[in-house]
């Protein structure tokens, strides 16, 4: 049985399309009645035979939307929206002032999307929700907070803009790269974790210098005019940079023993 | 532009890609979407760090999930249903609700409907309420609708007949879809000021104007 596909393009004009797997898994879904599909998106644990993948049930939902099937809808949102708390919970910083009010607008904005799918300036929004949930619930959650984001009070000092141009640490900056770039152990998983919450707390400008030259990858500077670094896009020297990588490095340093 | 970044739709689909193209985005990555949408560098790199930062250390799937409704995913359940009132009332295909003729609030981001609120002595779910004009407008005070007026900068007769006309539904009044909105759902001004979490400082001032 071929399922709808979705409209959603990418930049370079091939639509989105939803993994094989979660195809798979929507057409045996379809077999089954909605009551026995919400007990089994009440299933959490992702090894379990049973569990359906949120993809799934972003399909079920807008299906039931579009035959306006009010029943199934009621049957299969709540659970799909209690797993996102659930996520929510756990990447939704506690420090944040305005965590619940947040929280719940993402919950919010999410449920809007369902009840307005297909129609609006962006209806088929929700595609993107079925190809691959958690990146694209992460997607909506990030420009959400973004937005939100009351900036938390850093307990390190704000940095200044020093005219001193000793190296910044660069092989502490490799080591800190490398882990980002590796599938974490549970252990590492804390540590990383620990580190992340410290990157967040770095003065801006640090902060973006380091997500820019040991996350996404950028050279802190090039000769090439033309090519985007951390320098050209943070307007500033590579010098620049490289003082605001020194400054993020000794903030960072209880954490150098940590990521040998 | 070119052909295929027609097909880019918007800058919400640009994000949307950064976060689907990888688990950590990367240079790559970003630099393919800043071409194609230059003017929103900034914004897609702002976001992208974002991104990037919210990815450290992730190794799949959340912690556990209640199996009751909190408050939260019920009050996510009433905006969907609500949200749903509205869409099927527009009629189909669904459509956004708008009264952005006649709402002088319909064109604000959250982030001037907090500039609004912190300019009024007020907070954003109270804001909320006047936006959605779900106080009754015969026991808001002149001063007040005044003040509001003078912020948002628009005449004081549009801020009057925007909080005369019918109660606003598809953002944040709560009821399932099969109750019918009505504008006797409106709070008076006191119990709207008592009922969206001000300080008391802030309730004192908006209830003495």
């Amino acid at each position: 049985m071929a399922l709808p596909a979705l409209t959603k393009r990418y930049p370079n004009g091939n639509i989105y399309q939803r993994p094989a797997q979660i195809e798979s898994a929507i057409v045996n879904l379809l077999e089954e009645d909605v009551e026995a599909i919400a007990n089994r998106a009440n299933i959490h644990n992702v090894s379990d035979p049973d569990y359906v993948p949120s993809e799934c049930i972003v399909h079920l939902i807008r299906a039931a939307r579009r035959r306006d099937d009010e029943l199934a809808m009621t049957a299969l949102l709540p659970p799909l929206l209690r797993r996102c708390e659930s996520i929510l919970i756990s990447k939704i910083s506690q420090d944040l002032p305005n965590v619940d009010e947040i929280r719940e607008e993402v919950l919010g904005q999410l449920s809007e999307l369902f009840a307005a799918d297909g129609g609006g300036d962006n209806p088929d929004k929700l595609d993107f929700f079925e190809t691959r949930f958690n990146l694209a619930f992460r997607a909506l959650r990030i420009d959400i907070l973004r937005a939100e984001r009351i900036q938390a009070h850093s307990s390190i000092p704000t940095a200044f803009e020093d005219e001193d141009d000793s190296d910044s640490d660069d092989e502490f900056f490799t080591r800190l790269s490398k882990e980002f770039h590796t599938p974490p152990s549970q252990e590492k998983e804390f540590v990383l974790k620990q580190i992340q919450q410290a990157i967040y707390r770095l003065p801006p400008a640090e902060r973006e210098a380091v997500v820019l030259c040991c996350i996404l990858g950028y050279e802190q500077e090039s000769d090439d005019p033309k090519k985007r670094t951390a320098a050209t896009i943070c307007g500033v020297t590579g010098k620049t940079i490289r003082n605001r990588l020194r400054r993020a490095a000794t903030r960072l340093s209880q954490f150098k023993e940590l990521i040998q | 532009m070119t052909t295929s970044n027609k097909e880019l739709s918007s800058l919400q689909d640009a994000k949307y890609y950064l976060a689907l193209s990888k688990s950590l985005p990367d240079a790559e990555v970003l630099d393919e979407v800043v071409r194609s949408f230059p003017e929103h560098a900034q914004e897609l790199t702002e976001f992208a760090i974002d991104l990037a930062l919210d990815a450290i250390g992730e190794s799949g799937e959340a912690g556990l999930a209640s199996e009751n409704n909190s408050p939260a995913v019920s009050r996510a359940i009433s905006r969907f249903h609500n949200r749903l009132y509205v869409e099927r009332k527009a009629g189909s295909p669904p459509s956004p609700p708008s009264s952005s003729q006649t709402n002088p609030f319909a064109s604000m981001g959250r982030d001037e409907l907090r500039t609004f609120a912190r300019n009024i002595n007020g907070n954003l779910p109270f804001v909320m309420k006047l936006r959605d004009r779900q106080i009754d407008a015969d026991t808001i005070p002149e001063d007040f609708t005044r003040l509001v007026s003078k912020e948002l900068d628009v005449p004081l007769d549009l801020v009057v007949a925007h909080f005369q006309a019918p109660a606003e539904i598809r953002h944040s009044a709560h009821f399932k879809s099969d109750e019918k909105p009505e504008a006797n759902l409106k709070q008076g001004f006191e119990e709207a000021v008592r009922n969206s979490g001000l300080t008391l400082e802030q309730q004192a001032f908006l209830l003495s104007s």
